[in-house]
C-alpha cells in the first residue's frame, strides 16, 4: 500500500513551479536576507541517474530544474527549491529548503504554498513536516513506514509531499552535492 | 540625363538632410501603418471571437449590461443576478435556437494570487458551444465537475480525480476536461447549474432556508437564434423580462471598439503631429536645395528649359523622398509589428486572442498614397518657387 502510494505521487508531478512568498520563507527557514534563481539543465545522462535513484521517470517537462542559493550578507547558507505535483484533490506546491552536510544534503524546513487538500491545516503542520527536517537524500520517504501520515484519509497528498521533497533532494545532490558526476555528453 | 537620374543626383549631393528627412518620413509611416493594421487587426480579432462563441445575444441582469457582457466573456464575479423564471421566458420564444443558462461567480485564493472561476451550465451550453471538444462526459449527478484546459494543468487533474473546494467543503468527481479552446473558457470550473447555485448561496453566507427565489437565480442566457437577423425582431420581446437587459453581439462589439476609441484619437493625434513634421521636414530639404541651386536653375532656364520642365524636376524629387521614406516606413513596420503587438497586448483590456495586428494588402496601398499625397503637397511650394525663378535674376544670385 505504501509503496502503492509512493508510484502514485511521483507518477504526476512537475518540477518548475514558482516561489510565491520568497521573502516571507527566507526569513522562516535560514533568518537571511537574500537568494539568487538558477536555472540547470539537465541532460541524459544526469536524467537516468536521478530517475534511477527516484524509481520513477521524471516528467517530460522536467528537462530543466530551478535553484534558490540563500545567502546571509556574502555567505550562501542554504539553497530552496520548489516543485509542484498531484495530491488527492488538486496540486500541491511544496518549498524544500536545504543544507549542505558532510553526509550530503538535508532537509532543513518544508513548506506547502499551494493545496486544495481536505487535510489541508495537518498538511502544514509541524507534526507533519517537522518530520522532514533534518532528512538526508539516501534516507526512505515513504508514508505509513518512515514517515507518519498527515491525517487519516491524507496518504495521498502526505506521499505527494514526501515524494517533492526527496525528489528535490535527489535533484539537488545531482547537481551540487556529493552525488555530482560531470555529464558525458 | 533622365529627369529622375537628374532627381537622384540632387537628393544625393545633400545626403545627410536627405537622410534625415528619410528617417523621419520612415518613422512616421510606420507609426501610421501600425496603428492601421492595428485597428483593423483589434476589431476583426475581437468580431472573430465573439462570433466563435456562436452567441447572438445575451440577457443580463439589470444594471451596466456592457460591464456584465465582458465579465461573461472574460470571467468575473457578477454583482446582480436574473431569476431563474427569465430562462424559461427566454426559452418561450419561437425564435430562440438555444438558450443557455450560466452563473458565474468567483472564489479568491490570495496565496496563489489568482480567482478561481466557477460556472455554472447546463446542457444546453454543449449545444450552444458545438466546437468544444470534451474529454469523459457532461454532469450527470450533482458534484460533479469539467475542467477548462489551463485548470487541468494547474491542478494536475483529469477524469477519474477529484477537485475539492475547501472555502465550501465540497468534493467534486471530475468526468471531463476539456480540450484547449484558445479562449477564457479554458481557465473555468465548470459545475451543474443547480450545484452552482447551491454553492455560490452558500459562499455568500446566505441561511440555507433561503427561499427558491434566491437559490434559482442565474448570470446570463446566452441566446442562439434560429435566425440571427430575428435579432431586432427578439430584442424588445426580451427586454420585458423582469430585471432583465439584452445586449447582442454587435452591440458588444461596438462598446468594445468604443473603448478603444479614446486612445486610438490620443495616438492618432500624435500620428498626426509626426507626419506634418515630417511633411515641414520635405518641404525644408527641398527649399533648402532649391535656393542652393538657384543659380543652377537660372541656367536651365537660359538654355532652354521651360517651367514646367524645371516643376516636375524639383516636384519629383519630393516625390522620390516621400516613395522612400514610405517604402521604408512600411518595411519597418511589417518587421517591428509582431514586437509591437507583443507590447501593446500585455497592456490592452480586452484584448482578443491571437494577433491583434492585421497587415493587409489595402493599408499599405492607403498609407503608400497617403505619403504621396503628402510629399506632393510639400513640394508643391518649393517646385513652384524654382519654376517661377526669373532666368535673369537666377544667374545673378550667389
Amino acid at each position: 500500500m505504501a509503496l502503492a502510494l509512493a508510484l502514485l505521487a511521483g507518477g504526476a508531478s512537475a518540477a518548475l513551479c514558482v516561489w510565491r512568498s520568497p521573502d516571507t520563507d527566507i526569513a522562516e527557514m535560514f533568518d537571511a536576507g537574500s537568494y539568487k534563481t538558477v536555472f540547470e539543465d539537465i541532460d541524459d545522462a544526469r536524467q537516468l541517474r536521478i530517475e534511477e535513484r527516484l524509481g520513477a521517470e521524471l516528467d517530460p517537462d522536467e528537462t530543466q530544474f530551478k535553484f534558490f542559493p540563500v545567502f546571509r550578507g556574502e555567505k550562501q547558507v542554504g539553497t530552496v527549491m520548489t516543485h509542484v505535483g498531484k495530491g488527492q484533490f488538486g496540486a500541491i506546491e511544496v518549498v524544500v529548503a536545504a543544507v549542505e552536510t558532510d553526509s550530503g544534503p538535508v532537509v532543513k524546513a518544508v513548506r506547502i504554498q499551494r493545496d486544495r487538500e481536505k487535510a489541508k491545516q495537518a498538511l502544514r503542520s509541524d507534526g507533519f513536516l517537522g518530520q522532514f527536517r533534518g532528512k538526508g537524500v539516501d534516507e526512505p520517504f515513504v508514508i505509513g513506514e518512515d514517515l507518519k501520515t498527515a491525517a487519516d484519509g491524507a496518504d495521498v497528498a502526505s506521499q505527494a509531499v514526501a515524494t517533492a521533497v526527496r525528489k528535490l533532494l535527489v535533484v539537488y545532490d545531482e547537481f551540487y552535492g556529493s552525488g555530482r558526476q560531470e555529464s558525458v555528453e | 540625363m533622365s529627369f529622375f537620374r537628374f532627381a537622384l543626383k540632387n537628393l544625393f549631393a545633400h545626403r545627410t538632410r536627405t537622410l534625415l528627412t528619410l528617417v523621419s518620413m520612415t518613422v512616421a509611416v510606420a507609426v501610421l501603418f501600425t496603428l492601421l493594421s492595428f485597428n483593423r487587426g483589434y476589431e476583426r480579432g475581437l468580431k472573430e471571437q465573439l462570433q466563435a462563441m456562436g452567441i447572438h445575444m445575451l440577457v443580463v441582469p439589470v444594471g451596466c449590461p456592457y460591464e456584465a457582457a465582458s465579465l461573461i466573456i472574460k470571467g468575473g464575479k457578477i454583482p446582480n443576478f436574473l431569476p431563474g423564471s427569465a430562462l424559461d421566458e427566454v426559452r418561450a420564444l419561437p425564435e430562440v435556437d438555444v438558450a443557455a443558462p450560466s452563473l458565474m461567480s468567483g472564489i479568491v485564493r490570495p496565496e496563489e494570487g489568482r480567482t478561481d472561476i466557477y460556472l455554472g451550465i447546463d446542457s444546453a451550453t454543449l449545444e450552444l458551444k458545438n466546437w468544444w471538444k470534451l474529454k469523459g462526459r457532461f454532469f450527470e449527478k450533482p458534484n460533479e465537475m469539467i475542467l477548462g484546459y489551463d485548470v487541468t494543468l494547474i491542478e494536475l487533474s483529469h477524469v477519474g480525480d477529484q477537485i475539492y473546494v475547501p472555502e465550501l467543503d465540497m468534493t467534486f468527481d471530475v468526468v471531463g476536461e476539456l480540450e484547449p479552446t484558445g479562449t477564457e473558457d479554458d481557465g473555468f470550473f465548470y459545475v451543474p447549474l443547480e450545484t452552482a447555485q447551491e454553492m455560490f448561496l452558500r459562499l455568500e453566507g446566505d441561511s440555507g432556508a433561503a427561499s427558491v427565489a434566491g437559490i434559482d437565480r442565474l448570470t446570463a442566457v446566452s441566446i442562439r437564434l434560429k435566425d440571427p437577423d430575428d435579432a431586432p425582431v427578439v430584442t424588445p420581446r426580451l427586454s420585458e423580462i423582469k430585471g432583465a437587459e439584452v445586449i447582442t453581439m454587435g452591440e458588444l462589439l461596438g462598446t468594445m471598439m468604443s473603448l478603444m476609441g479614446s486612445a486610438k484619437t490620443l495616438l492618432l493625434s500624435i500620428v498626426m503631429i509626426i507626419i506634418v513634421i515630417s511633411a515641414l521636414g520635405v518641404l525644408n530639404t527641398v527649399l533648402m536645395s532649391v535656393f542652393e541651386r538657384t543659380k543652377e536653375i537660372g541656367v536651365m532656364r537660359a538654355t532652354g528649359a521651360s517651367e514646367v520642365h524645371v516643376f516636375s524636376l524639383v516636384w519629383l524629387e519630393t516625390v522620390i523622398l516621400s516613395l522612400l521614406g514610405g517604402a521604408g516606413g512600411l518595411g519597418l513596420a511589417v518587421v517591428g509589428a509582431r514586437a509591437i503587438e507583443g507590447v501593446v497586448k500585455r497592456f490592452l483590456p480586452l484584448a482578443p486572442k491571437g494577433s491583434v495586428v492585421a497587415l493587409e494588402p489595402a493599408s499599405f496601398l492607403l498609407v503608400l498614397a497617403f505619403v504621396l499625397g503628402i510629399g506632393l503637397v510639400a513640394g508643391f511650394y518649393p517646385a513652384l518657387r524654382a519654376a517661377r525663378a526669373k532666368p535673369i535674376e537666377a544667374l545673378r544670385s550667389e
